[in-house]
């Protein structure tokens, strides 16, 4: 399977195993604009997969909604550029909905997939990588996967968490690599990062497609340079896995964080600061 | 006949009648005739006799288009045409339409609001008298004020008109995907204020008295006075929490003065189990759920046992078990939610609504506009509730909209819509009772927009004198108050009365003094409430915040008022 099929069978296992399942967003219906949601409308019928009118403020406060009222929503963004009408719904509703009710409320069920990331021809607004923003909020968990085979069994998590999540889908990798997929159900942890490299010299950090240009970096700097890096998978930016990139940074002893999106205020540095604190403090060693 | 040769046949019928309405008032409706000169056309004998003629010659769907003209002495004269299709109904300038049912032989008349058309419960009775037809309203019309008059002015032009009209109607009828309308060959916009506003529903006078004996929804005396003591305790409530405030007891309070007949009124008509989401001014709908005086001291307190775990400001209510989800600061944000919760209501057939209040100055969030949309496309049995109390703030509605008001939006969404006296319990309460069936029966959203007006200021924030008249709060205050006219109701029936209101004023007041010392007594929570809820299990990065906020308040305890809170 390649990516965008690895969503689709995610979805679909999720539709199969919650009755209460929906998803919706602009033009699911007929399949969605990357095709992820092709053929679900048909096996499940138009009252769970469907579209919404053209609303991203309302497909997030809808999605709440569902979850509030005890139904999994699984709610879709066409693209992440265009997920800031419903930052208000995002951050100050579905983030605070537990909090502020002192857990008598919450919207754990809602997921929120989106598109994110540069393409090549996607200009300034079909290229974002906004997960900084969303990194910024308690409440949250935010998921961004590198492949086929990760994309399906984290989707799956965020699905199942009792917490809302927003899963960014790098769309550069909807259809360029194809993995073994299990059809079945399967999910793989949120909040944990994957060391897909080991090495001794420097710590490589990245998630989504950055990971495949970091392991290009890896065998060149091997090649060229007789650098040995160990290469690292964030996957989960919130809440992240400080613990697996302490530990290699305690061993590496440097660290290097790549991310494709704006560098000012960019999660790479939250993991910068961070690990050095934890590496003063001798937190995790 | 064609349908063509059948249209063309009422047209030239219809730009050749001459008749005039007259309209008389007799007790609450208004009489209308139409009169029509038999001996000038064969068309006069064909209406004269429309009760004889067969059903084919009027089929269901035709319709008596009406043209306005304003002359110059400002009286309204209207053209009546009758056609044979329904679906025109675009911009022809029209004011009202009318649908004439063969089955009822009745007339149901149709007014323009907006860019959508909206029904007013006029509905006529054809009955035919020697040669005349007459058409006899039933229902009480929505404004009386309009005298129309029916004359042949015009009919040329009428006739150019219906010409153009009816070669597109024929064979070239819009086929943009998404219109309902037909062509038209005038360039008209449509004027908001050319249709009467939409009108306000009630049920009792401002005295109390019901105006018809049907729409008293005759609720027994035990029912009508708990809604009478639930509107007098939050208004007792309300006056000792705001007091509070003022003596620094709590933190901020929002009273919900004036506002009682629409938070009483309309939970009164709910199912105990229909999902409510609120904006912050309906405590009073909390209250006649349950909601007990020490969980609304408890949460303003923000203490040990504030369900909100002291994490929001006061009046920001919630409770699982009576079905009202917590209250959020955003304003507008429940109401694309409730759409979404009442989605899960109708997948699940619970045969349960979910019930969305919101303030007329929330409703310009886009929120609302989203949840409007999402709710008609999606079929959501939900009740949007706006109170329209006049302010947001201190901005009045002539800053906040244009239009007419925010019943004027449904239609355009394809959303039946009710405005509705909300001073006026039994009116809010037959509404809200109607929309429910409506909504369950028929999975679609409802309006309801309840004119009321905030006596109070905004919060304890806010005085309002800096934006409206002591004289403009009194008059609502004494002459359209929603409590005192549900008591001369009551009253009336001989189930209240000077002694009853003594004793019940003595001794509510005194439950909520007492549930406020009691609420007082009590702890904040632990601080260590911080950091749980921010997910369903804290992760390792707050329980790592948490072990610093505690090392750090052990290092500087002085510098906090740890007595006051419990143990961490
Ligand atoms: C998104 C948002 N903007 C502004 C505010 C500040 N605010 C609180 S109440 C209010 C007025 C709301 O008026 P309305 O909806 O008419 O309700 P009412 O207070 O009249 O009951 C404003 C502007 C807010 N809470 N949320
Ligand atoms: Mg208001």
């Amino acid at each position: 399977m390649n990516l965008f099929e690895s969503i689709t069978s995610a979805l679909d296992c999720a539709l199969k195993r919650d009755p209460s399942a929906c998803v919706f967003g602009e033009d699911v219906g007929f399949g969605g604009v990357f095709r992820c949601t092709v053929g679900l409308q048909e096996k499940y019928g138009a009252d769970r997969v469907f579209n919404t009118p053209l609303s991203e403020q309302g497909i997030a406060g809808f999605a709440i909604g569902l979850a509030v009222a005890g139904a999994t929503p699984i709610a879709e963004m066409q693209f992440a550029d265009y997920i800031f009408p419903a930052f208000d719904q995002i951050v100050n509703e579905a983030a605070k909905f537990r909090y502020r009710s002192g857990n008598l409320f919450d919207c754990g069920k809602l997921t929120i997939r989106a598109p994110c990331g540069a393409v090549g021809h996607g200009a300034l607004y079909h290229s974002q990588s906004p997960e900084a923003y969303f990194a910024h909020t308690p409440g949250l968990k935010v998921v961004i996967p590198r492949g086929p085979f990760n994309a399906k069994g984290l989707l799956t998590a965020c699905i199942n968490d009792p917490n809302p999540c927003i899963f960014f889908e790098p769309k550069i990798l909807y259809r360029s690599a194809i993995e073994e997929v299990p059809v079945g159900d399967y999910s793989l942890p949120l909040s944990q990062a994957e060391v897909l490299v080991e090495g001794s010299d420097i710590t490589l950090v990245g998630w989504g497609t950055q990971v495949h240009v970091l392991r290009e970096v890896v065998k060149l700097a091997q090649e060229k340079l007789k650098v040995n890096c160990e290469l690292i998978d964030l996957r989960t930016i919130l809440p992240w896995d400080e613990e697996t990139i302490a530990k290699s940074v305690a061993k590496t002893g440097r660290l290097l964080i790549a991310h494709e999106a704006p560098l000012t205020g960019g999660f790479g540095a939250e993991i910068a600061a961070s690990i050095q604190v934890s590496l003063i403090t001798r937190a995790y060693y | 006949m064609n349908r063509r040769a059948l249209f063309y046949s009422f047209l030239v019928i219809s730009v050749s009648v001459f008749a005039y309405f007259a309209f008389s008032k007799v007790s609450d409706t208004i009489v209308t005739e139409i009169l029509i000169n038999s001996s000038k056309e064969n068309v006069y004998a064909f209406l004269s006799n429309l009760e004889n003629i067969p059903k084919i010659s009027l089929p269901a769907k035709s319709v008596f288009i009406t043209k306005d003209v304003v002359d110059d002495e400002n009286v309204r004269h209207v053209n009546v045409i009758i056609v044979e299709n329904l679906k025109f109904v675009g911009n022809l300038n029209l004011t009202s339409y009318f649908i004439f049912d063969e089955e009822n032989y009745t007339i149901r008349s149709y007014s323009h609001i907006l860019n959508g058309f909206l029904e007013i419960t006029n509905l006529w009775k054809i009955t035919n008298e020697g040669n005349k037809v007459k058409f006899k309203e039933i229902y009480q019309v929505a404004s009386p004020k309009i005298l129309i008059s029916f004359v042949k002015r015009e009919a040329k032009e009428l006739h150019q008109h219906m010409v153009r009209y009816s070669s597109s109607l024929g064979d070239e009828k819009p086929q943009f995907p998404g219109s309902r309308s037909e062509y038209t060959y005038k360039l008209q916009f449509l004027m908001p204020d050319q249709y009467e506003g939409i009108p306000v529903y009630r049920v009792m006078t401002r005295k109390g008295e019901v105006l018809d004996s049907a729409d008293d929804p005759n609720l027994d005396k035990e029912t009508t006075q708990k809604m009478y003591k639930d509107m007098t305790l939050l208004n007792t409530m309300d006056r000792i929490l705001y007091e509070s405030q003022r003596q620094g007891r709590i933190s901020f309070y929002m009273t919900n003065y004036g506002e009682e007949g629409t938070h009483i009124g309309s939970a009164a008509a709910l199912d105990p189990k229909d999902l409510v989401f609120g904006q912050y001014r309906e405590a009073g709908v909390l209250m006649h759920r349950g909601y007990t005086l020490d969980e609304f001291m408890n949460q303003c307190l923000g203490n040990v046992d504030d369900a909100n775990k002291a994490r929001q400001m006061p009046v920001h209510y919630g409770s699982d078990k009576l079905r009202f989800v917590t209250i959020s600061s955003p304003l507008a944000t429940q109401i694309p939610q409730a759409a979404g919760a009442a989605y899960a209501f109708k997948r699940a057939q619970n045969n349960l609504v979910v019930m969305c209040y919101f303030g007329e100055g929330a409703a310009s969030e886009g929120d609302a506009h989203s949840a409007f949309n999402f709710a008609a496309t999606l079929n959501c049995p939900v009740i949007f509730f706006c109170r329209n109390n006049g302010y947001a703030i201190s901005t009045p509605t002539s800053d906040q909209y244009r239009g007419d008001g925010i019943a004027a939006r449904g239609p355009g969404y394809g959303i039946p819509t009710l405005r509705v006296d909300g001073n006026d319990v039994w009116a809010v309460y037959n509404a809200v009772r109607e929309a429910r069936n409506l909504a369950i029966s028929q999975n679609r959203p409802c309006l309801i927009e309840a004119m009321t007006y905030r006596i109070g200021h905004h919060s304890t924030s806010d005085d309002s004198q800096a934006y409206r008249s002591v004289d403009e709060v009194h008059f609502w205050h004494s002459e359209d108050h929603p409590i005192q006219r549900l008591r001369w109701y009551m009253e009336r029936k001989n189930w209240w009365n000077d002694e009853t209101e003594k004793e019940w004023m003595q001794s509510s007041r005194k439950q909520v003094l007492e549930a406020l010392s009691r609420a007082e007594k009590k702890k904040k929570p632990s601080p260590s409430q911080m950091f749980t809820d921010v997910y369903a299990e804290v992760p390792p990065h707050l329980k790592k915040q948490f072990e610093e906020v505690k090392k750090h308040i052990g290092n500087y305890s002085k510098e906090y008022p740890l007595d006051k809170f419990e143990k961490f």
